[in-house]
């Protein structure tokens, strides 16, 4: 991987602008790379607000819902290490609740449940 | 009659000296040695047992032994030989090499001094010298080049959270060019 783009996604993921979570979900969610997608989902988690857990939450193909099973499971992995859990929560109780994909849906319900019993 | 007397009684005709040759032969001397040895411990009887030198543990202090007296006094000669030329060397080496350190540590002294003395032309020279580097490796024209366009390619340093968003972005996009760049030749082939 370019060592360069690592960076910057290391850096946009400690990056106090908000604007940074949109160059993310552009650039990197949206990549063919699959380890530029790991990174990035790992790197919005660890944001923690609720723009960057939107992002790898709802979105179908990004995130928890990414089509790589490596991405999926990292990203689920990342949000299970979060120390403040609550945003992560409130967010998937709302996907699944009222999101339009039954995928998506499913994949917010078994987060949740991994969250709860961890 | 004198004759018979003389043979009956063991008279010697030869006299007293005769007699007392003849004496020295049946008669041991007790002042004659039976070695040359000086070792008094040497030839000891006690109770009928008799021990020689070599039985006796302290005897072979007493024997003498002229050949050892020689190599000990040779060796002695020799070793002292030795470490009076091995002080000599070690004093003639040590020498230079204090004489040496000194050098050096005046050296040292007059350059701090000088340096304390002249930092501007120190300064000047430093800016010079990084003047020459990056002419020789054309690194300025590196960054106008980057500047062209009106976009940013950071470099590895640059990348840090107190760089724009914009600039991050525009630093990917040409990695991401880059990158396909790199790929498609590979993919041709």
């Amino acid at each position: 991987m370019n060592k360069k783009i690592k960076k910057i996604i290391e850096t946009l993921g400690k990056h106090e602008d908000v604007e940074s979570i949109a160059v993310l979900e552009e650039l990197g969610t949206n990549s063919q790379d699959d380890e530029i997608r790991e990174l990035t989902s790992q790197a919005l988690v660890r944001k923690n607000i609720h723009e960057a857990l939107k992002v790898v939450i709802i979105n179908k193909g990004k995130g928890i819902n990414d089509m790589s099973p490596v991405v999926a499971m990292s990203t689920i992995n990342e949000i299970l290490n979060l120390e403040n859990k609550s945003e992560a929560i409130k967010i998937l109780d709302d996907t699944i609740n009222m999101h339009s994909d039954e995928e998506v849906r499913e994949n917010a319900r078994s987060v949740k449940s991994l969250l709860s019993l961890s | 009659m004198c004759e018979t007397l003389e043979v009956e009684k063991g008279y010697n005709p030869m006299g007293i000296r005769a007699i007392g040759a003849n004496i020295a032969h049946k008669v041991a001397s007790p002042f004659t040695r039976k070695s040359t040895s000086t070792n008094p411990f040497e030839h000891n009887s006690f109770q009928g047992k008799v021990f020689k030198g070599s039985v006796l543990t302290f005897a072979d202090l007493f024997q003498k032994n002229t050949n050892t007296v020689k190599e000990t006094s040779k060796l002695k000669m020799m070793s002292a030989s030795v470490v009076s030329a091995v002080s000599n060397f070690g004093h003639k080496i040590s020498q230079p090499i204090v004489n040496f350190a000194r050098n050096v540590k005046a050296g040292f002294n007059n350059t701090i001094v000088a340096i304390k003395a002249l930092p501007h032309k120190v300064n000047e020279i430093g800016k010079n010298v990084s003047q020459k580097i990056s002419e020789s490796l054309h690194l300025d024209k590196i960054h106008k080049e980057e500047a062209k366009d009106g976009v940013k390619v950071l470099s590895m340093r640059e990348i840090n959270t107190k760089a724009s968003i914009a600039d991050l972005k525009s630093t990917w996009i040409e990695e991401n060019k880059l990158e396909l760049a790199k790929k498609a030749p590979k993919e041709a082939a």
